[in-house]
């Protein structure tokens, strides 16, 4: 059986940059920021086998369950319309990534009772 | 409150109020909030919830719901088994914790 290959943080900044080109985001200018997320997402990719959101508890591996919180989640639009990011911040939009303000935590989006 | 839980203990020179922290390992906000707190000199409990057991992390969830009326979400910190800050909001965290009467 052939083995799954481990995500490192660099995958993961590959994969976050496809994702913000591909929507027109920008990846927090934040690299530090940035690099925790890309770590975390790695994490999870390891862990449950998909890039799980890195600031959302979750299902651990039951990946229907998960399915609205794999990365980019769906309430990432609607957020970055409204608070001009992510719920994690890492995606971001160009008025907020000039803006040189930065990320701050933003209030849950996603339904309780789709949490565990 | 969340006793059955090994918290990690973080020595800090301000102990005024008991801070317990609940972060997830891959949460960049969780990485701001413990960075605030070291910045300050707080001392805090904190626990990584999702290296926990499953079933602690059940009772985790279902105490913040019954004893503290708010839902577990990262970072969250708990002052002295009352109050929750959830989210990091830097001026918020100042607000509660460092101007307090």
């Amino acid at each position: 059986m052939k083995k799954a290959r481990i995500k490192t943080s660099t995958d993961a900044h590959a994969f976050i940059d496809a994702v913000a080109a591909h929507h027109g985001w920008h990846v927090n200018p934040d690299a530090g920021f940035a690099e925790v997320l890309a770590g975390g997402l790695a994490a999870n990719y390891n862990r449950f086998g998909y890039y799980q959101c890195p600031c959302r508890d979750s299902w651990a591996g039951d990946r229907k369950k998960d399915a609205d919180i794999i990365c980019p989640c769906v309430y990432s639009k609607a957020d970055l319309d409204e608070y001009g990011q992510c719920y994690c911040g890492l995606f971001v939009t160009a008025e907020l990534a000039q803006s040189g303000r930065g990320a701050a935590s933003i209030p849950e989006r996603r339904p309780q009772e789709l949490f565990p | 409150m969340f006793d059955y839980i090994a918290f990690e203990r973080i020595a800090g020179a301000s102990t005024s109020a008991e801070l317990k922290l609940f972060v997830l390992s891959t949460c960049a906000f969780c990485e701001q909030a413990k960075a605030f707190l070291g910045e300050h000199g707080l001392a805090y409990s904190m626990s990584v919830v999702d290296l926990l057991p499953n079933e602690e992390k059940r009772r985790v969830r279902n105490e913040f719901v019954r004893e503290l009326r708010t839902h577990l979400r990262f970072p969250t910190l708990v002052v002295d088994d009352s109050r929750t800050l959830v989210g990091f909001d830097r001026s918020a965290w100042t607000d509660a914790l460092l101007r307090r009467s």
